[in-house]
């Protein structure tokens, strides 16, 4: 066991530990609050006016596939998925899932089946909502692009792995005038987003949607531990680059 | 499956591979094998699952009568063709690869092609959309950055200043990338826990 | 059920045969007094009786009340001349009150020889007299009885009956003045006179014989009043009582004993026949009638408390001398001339009038049928009055009375202290009778009576140190008279009780609580039985009933015509000006731009890597790309695969994409069907492989950076399935990825080649890792070209170009050049123009706003 592996193996344990340590101390001591960003406070908004006006929800989970890096926002795109679904639970037309990948789907399918359930409205769930629309990126992109015109797409949430193929569902869903809020790990689809979307979310804001949302109190934790992490990251790069400037290392 | 159930085969089988990454111990790491070799069957077949999910969709677009019954009669037509095309002709055959290649190479690449004019609009409305200064910060890097892969600029000096400007995003990429990491290990942590279990059902 | 009655006074429900209410004691039967309204009101403040609640008459009956004691005169006196009338038996047989307490107390003056002070409260001085004669009120009730039919005759029926009696009084004794029981109004002289009242003045005489003795009370009445207040004349009453105007021009005018033509009689003399039998004493001598006009005038009202020293007048001598009579009749004894009447100044009525009045509101509340008949016999003395006859006088003085309710008046009759109830009787006894109501409400004074009655002397003037309350009416009593009639002598207890009804049926009655009068009740609230509504309400309503209608009507989506227009026309400018900029140097040939001179040195270390490669050397090639990117990923690799195939190397293609190895092979087979002289190598000695779709992503990696042979067994084969790859020429002596000469990774994505470097990396050793990259990805990936983990790198088409250029090999960069490089001279101008007209727009909307904010 090499020393990268140790190292590899405290920081997750040190990560998992501090998660569970502020899920209890947030409890005892409930947390201020998070800074607010705009673009999930819109999320919000945007499906309570989807609920209100009987239209419909589009959560896009990419094209990325669960044994790969990107399997994490394909997961966190789960979770805005399962959030979403509740929310809008009581609406006439539930959400609609698209993913470009089979066990991304199988996964929303699953998520969206859990979500009817909490609120025991399982009658009300298709498992056509969830579905996969290509996949290759691009063919993904293309099915799914019918999507914003036959569904009545009033608000989108793409949240997950995009490649480029993102722009020209921010275009679509501009031109439909729908409100768009896009998130990915990619920095390809960051750019893309940034110049598109309406409401782009940049880096590691992707991961806080779930928080955002009330996912859990786990989700809170994890944020809080990220948060650290980073200032933590921080300080690891000015040092090292100091000693490396200095000639330590 | 029960979700306490579920959850206990996906909490375990986590940290499994976890500690076999991490611990060289030849038992651990041939269960490690092993459980990959087989999400890696089940990512296969999950593909499958994809595919059929897929036609569902389109077959019940034909069944109701959609609008756009016709288009999801082309792709389920399509599909069951390449379906048994592949199957008698296996997929190393020159041909059946030419096909495939032929069609699906254009289609792709024309929508890559929309991307140009669509990237290009949306940086025309950019500032329509979102008047600040990052927005005019965008723009202008943006502008630099074609300039510099355009070759527009043989100057002799280019290559140092435009090396230096063509690392300059990387730098801030990688911040980025460092939030986005530590945001998948908070993603997957959450899942060994049990947490997060979006195969619960 | 039994019938039940309300008590006037509380309202609440007593059984009929009540006679008092059993809540507040007042009377539910009400004595049916035949009395004058003159008679209602004593001069005075009237006491309470205190034993004598039953003997409170009704308001409405209260003028009969107050001749009840006369009714019983008249009704006992009955004589076969004077048939009684049909008024005098009803009383008797009601049981009112009957010669039987008038006989007790004639009997006890008689016995008293006119000692007694008068009853309670009554300012009557009985004329001093021993005896008391009803022979004169025997006459009168006589007259009465004839004249009188109905218990509420006229009062000037009455008023002249017992005018005539006084006129006669008067005339006996014309020196003496006296005063009515009833405060004397001045005006009732005024009244017309009557032809009745001559046949009264006419007969006087004869009755005035004969009544004198049979009015012992009103003698000892007298006398008592002319004992306490003889002395206590003032002057003026002096003067006043000379000039009785009222009662001596009255009977004057009744009995004309000078002669005088009668007149005719006022009102109040009617039927007052019986006055005409009192026999009329002689007058006295220098005593002009004259001057007894002038007493009405004059004459004082006795108030409160004073009424024994001021208000009683001398009693007429003719008064005096019928007391005399009267008690002549009863004891023989005469009563002494020119003595005022009731003897020792005790008061100017006779003692039977005082008495008979004292005794009958003591006697009246337990009076019996016996009492009456007692009385009836005793009462045959007495002068007959007719039931409900009042005489005139009396009339008129309740009538002054009424006019003058303001300034109470004082009581003719002695205070209580000098009026001594009899023992014997008891105005209780006598309530349910005729009892008038100032004899009502005459308290008895039981201790003064029988210390009288022991022989004691009446209590003198000077005796007497708390002088007798004038005669109260209970305030419940003064309430309740009518407004027109009662002149109430003081003010009635406080100011609520002054209260008099102005409407309704109780108006006119005082003391009554005050109803709401018709004009004065307001209108009771109306609440409209209809829903009351705000008008925001109405508003919030009517919204709510709208929202509701448009939920069945379907809503058309919302057109966006004005963002529409603009954008596909901006839309088809750009994909114009793009497409142009592209076609034209194809088209035309125009270079744009020189192929770049300055290459990367990464693209450079990657010639270096192949050109360092031996002959037949096993070279992987991992092509990890899509297809919408294979055109770049082609464009770019181009030199690279034709440097890889001129230097022999043995070609291994593996993709972790399902299409990447398909579009792999089909790049190769374009690059060889336009090298011909590479065919031969890769096609039919074998030198490519192809080791198809690796699953699996970044775990199959790692699984074939392990164990290649095992992670990628099979080679594609059109014929058979699975071919054995690593048996083949172009795999041999391969076993794992160090065995490798080159690695070379083809991706457009950055992760799939982070991927590939981070899992391979560490199993290649030696082996050098090359990565062709589109333009989208070697930023990502030029890091790790930095970091040496990368050996050479070629970055999209300009890399392609720059390598074709190292090379000296003409490959699709160069053709591609001078289009991509419109291209992007294209694109830079429209987002440079784009974003400088957004901007203008944006100032210009901001100084739009700024100038209308202004």
């Amino acid at each position: 066991m090499d020393l990268s592996g140790i190292a590899g193996l405290i920081i997750v344990i040190v990560f998992a530990g501090l998660m569970v340590f502020f899920v209890v101390w947030n409890r005892r001591f409930p947390p201020r609050g998070m800074r607010p960003i705009q673009a999930i406070h819109r999320l919000r908004r945007a499906i309570g006016l989807a609920v209100e006006d009987g239209s419909r929800l589009h959560i896009s989970l990419g094209s990325a596939s669960l044994n790969t890096y990107q399997s994490a926002s394909a997961l966190l795109g789960l979770s805005v998925l399962g959030r979403i679904a509740e929310a809008s639970s009581i609406s006439d037309r539930p959400p609609v899932a698209t993913s470009g990948d089979g066990a991304l789907a199988v996964l929303s399918q699953d998520t969206l089946r859990s979500a009817y359930d909490k609120v025991n409205a399982l009658d009300l769930y298709d498992p056509t909502r969830g579905r996969v629309t290509g996949l290759t990126p691009f063919s993904y992109v293309a099915g799914a692009l019918p999507v914003f015109s036959d569904e009545q797409i009033s608000a989108n949430a793409l949240v997950g792995n995009f490649g480029p193929e993102l722009a020209l569902l921010l275009d679509t869903a501009d031109k439909a005038g729908a409100f768009t809020l896009a998130a990915s790990d990619s920095l390809t689809a960051q750019g893309i987003l940034f110049a598109a979307a309406e409401e782009p979310l940049i880096g590691e804001e992707l991961f806080a949607i779930s928080a955002y949302l009330g996912a859990g109190a786990f989700h809170t934790a994890s944020l809080r531990v990220q948060d650290y992490a980073r200032w933590a990251l921080i300080a690891g790069l000015v040092l090292g680059s100091i000693l490396k400037l200095v000639g330590v290392l | 499956m029960r979700a306490p159930v579920s959850a206990a085969i996906a909490i375990g089988v986590g940290l499994v591979i976890l500690l076999g990454y991490f611990i060289p111990v030849p038992t651990l790491q041939n269960v490690r094998t092993t459980l990959l070799d087989w999400a890696v069957i089940l990512a296969a077949v999950a593909a499958w699952v994809g595919a059929a999910n897929l036609i569902l969709v389109h077959v019940s677009r034909v069944r109701s009568q959609h609008e756009s019954a016709a288009f999801s009669l082309v792709v389920i037509v399509a599909f069951v063709l390449t379906v048994l095309v592949g199957v008698v002709l296996t997929p190393a055959n020159a041909q059946f690869q030419h096909v495939v290649t032929s069609i699906q190479m254009p289609v792709e690449a024309s929508l890559m092609a929309m991307l140009a004019f669509t990237l290009v609009y949306a940086a025309v409305r950019l500032l329509r959309r979102r008047a600040n200064l990052l927005s005019i910060l965008f723009i202008v890097a943006a502008v630099i950055f074609l300039i510099l892969d355009s070759g527009l600029l043989p100057f002799e000096n280019v290559p140092v200043l435009v090396s230096g400007l063509v690392r300059l995003p990387i730098a801030g990429s990688r911040g980025i990338l460092l939030g986005v990491a530590l945001g998948s290990l908070a993603t997957g942590i959450r899942i060994l826990l049990g947490a997060d279990r979006p195969y619960s059902g | 059920m039994a019938e039940t009655v309300r008590c006037p006074m509380c309202g609440k429900p007593n059984p009929a045969e009540l006679e008092v209410c059993q809540f507040c004691q007042a009377r539910l039967k009400p004595l049916i007094i035949k009395q004058p309204p003159e008679l209602e009101k004593p001069a005075g403040p009237v006491e309470p009786a205190g034993p004598t609640e039953a003997n409170e008459v009704p308001a409405g009956e209260g003028g009969e009340g107050g001749a009840d004691w006369l009714q019983d005169l008249r009704g006992q006196n009955q004589t076969p001349e004077e048939p009684a009338g049909e008024e005098e038996t009803p009383p008797k047989e009601e049981g009112k009150e009957t010669p039987d307490w008038l006989a007790r107390v004639i009997a006890r003056k008689k016995a008293e020889l006119g000692d007694k002070p008068p009853l309670g409260e009554f300012v009557i001085k009985p004329p001093k007299a021993s005896d008391e004669d009803l022979s004169w009120l025997d006459s009168i009730r006589g007259r009465e009885d004839q004249g009188g039919k109905e218990a509420e005759a006229p009062q000037h029926e009455e008023s002249v009956d017992e005018g005539d009696w006084l006129a006669g009084l008067r005339e006996a004794e014309p020196g003496e003045q006296w005063k009515a029981t009833a405060p004397l109004h001045p005006r009732w002289e005024d009244q017309p006179k009557e032809k009745g009242a001559e046949e009264p003045a006419e007969e006087l005489p004869a009755q005035e014989r004969t009544e004198p003795e049979e009015l012992p009370d009103l003698s000892s009445l007298l006398a008592e009043g002319g004992e306490e207040t003889a002395g206590e004349l003032p002057s003026e009453e002096h003067a006043e009582s000379e000039e009785l105007p009222d009662l001596s021009s009255f009977l004057a005018e009744g009995t004309p004993p000078s002669g005088q033509p009668e007149e005719p009689a006022a009102a109040g003399l009617e039927g007052a026949d019986w006055l005409e039998r009192i026999p009329q004493p002689p007058q006295e001598k220098g005593q002009p009638q004259e001057e007894e006009p002038a007493h009405e005038e004059e004459l004082p009202i006795p108030k409160g408390g004073e009424v024994g020293e001021s208000s009683i007048a001398k009693v007429p001598d003719w008064l005096e001398e019928v007391a005399g009579l009267g008690l002549e009749g009863e004891t023989g004894e005469a009563v002494g001339e020119g003595a005022p009447p009731g003897g020792e100044g005790t008061g100017w009525a006779p003692d039977w009038l005082a008495s008979s009045v004292f005794s009958g509101v003591e006697s009246g509340a337990a009076e019996t049928e016996e009492e009456k008949e007692g009385g009836a016999e005793e009462g045959e003395e007495l002068p007959s009055l007719e039931q409900g006859e009042i005489p005139e006088w009396l009339q008129r003085v309740r009538a002054q009375k009424a006019a003058d309710m303001v300034e109470p008046e004082p009581s003719p009759f002695l205070e209580e202290a000098e009026i001594t109830p009899p023992e014997e009787e008891k105005i209780e006894e006598r309530a349910g009778a005729e009892v008038p109501d100032w004899l009502a409400q005459v308290k008895p004074a039981e201790e003064t009576h029988e210390e009288a009655a022991e022989g004691e002397s009446p209590p003198s003037e000077g005796e007497q140190e708390v002088p007798l309350a004038p005669a109260e009416l209970p305030s419940w009593v003064q309430a309740m008279r009518p407004i027109e009639t009662a002149a109430p002598s003081q003010p009635v207890g406080e100011e609520a009780d002054r209260w008099v009804e102005k409407a309704g049926p109780l108006a006119g009655l005082q003391g009554i609580l005050p109803a709401e009068s018709l004009g004065e009740i307001s209108k009771p609230p109306l609440f409209s039985v209809r829903l009351q509504v705000s008008e925001q309400q109405r508003v919030q309503a009517s919204l709510l009933e709208n929202l509701l209608a448009s939920e069945a009507v379907p809503q058309q989506p919302r057109p966006e015509a004005i963002r529409a227009v603009p954008q596909r026309v901006l839309r088809a400018v750009i994909a114009v000006l793009l497409l142009v900029a592209v076609i034209a140097p194809v088209v035309t040939g125009i270079q744009i731009a020189p192929l770049p001179q300055l290459f990367p040195p990464e693209t450079v270390a990657l010639r270096d890597m192949i050109a360092a490669l031996p002959a037949d050397a096993p070279v992987l090639v991992a092509a990890d790309f899509q297809p919408a990117l294979a055109g770049e990923i082609r464009t770019a690799a181009a030199g690279v695969l034709d440097q890889l195939m001129a230097h022999g190397a043995r070609l291994a293609l593996i993709s972790t994409q399902p299409s990447g190895s398909a579009l792999m092979q089909a790049m190769l087979d374009d690059l060889l069907n336009n090298r011909p002289d590479f065919q031969a190598l890769y096609r039919e000695q074998g030198g490519l492989v192809n080791l198809g779709y690796l699953p699996g992503g970044a775990a199959g990696l790692a699984d074939f950076a392990a164990f290649p042979q095992l992670a990628a067994p099979c080679a594609l084969d059109a014929v058979t399935l699975c071919r054995p790859a690593w048996d083949t020429p172009a795999l041999q002596g391969v076993t794992s990825l160090s065995g490798f000469s080159l690695v070379i990774l083809i991706t457009d994505n950055s992760d799939l080649g982070r991927a590939w470097i981070e899992q391979i990396g560490p199993k290649l050793g030696a082996t050098p890792l090359g990565v062709i990259a589109s333009a989208q990805a070697a930023p990502l990936l030029l890091p790790y070209y930095d970091s040496g983990q990368v050996k050479g790198m070629v970055a999209g088409i300009n890399g392609g170009a720059a390598f074709e250029e190292v090379v000296q090999v003409a490959g699709a960069a160069r053709t591609q050049w001078d289009p991509f490089q419109a291209g992007l001279i294209a694109a830079i101008a429209l987002i440079l123009i784009g974003g400088l007209v957004n901007v203008i727009l944006i100032l210009l909307a901001q100084q739009r706003a700024k100038r209308e904010a202004n």
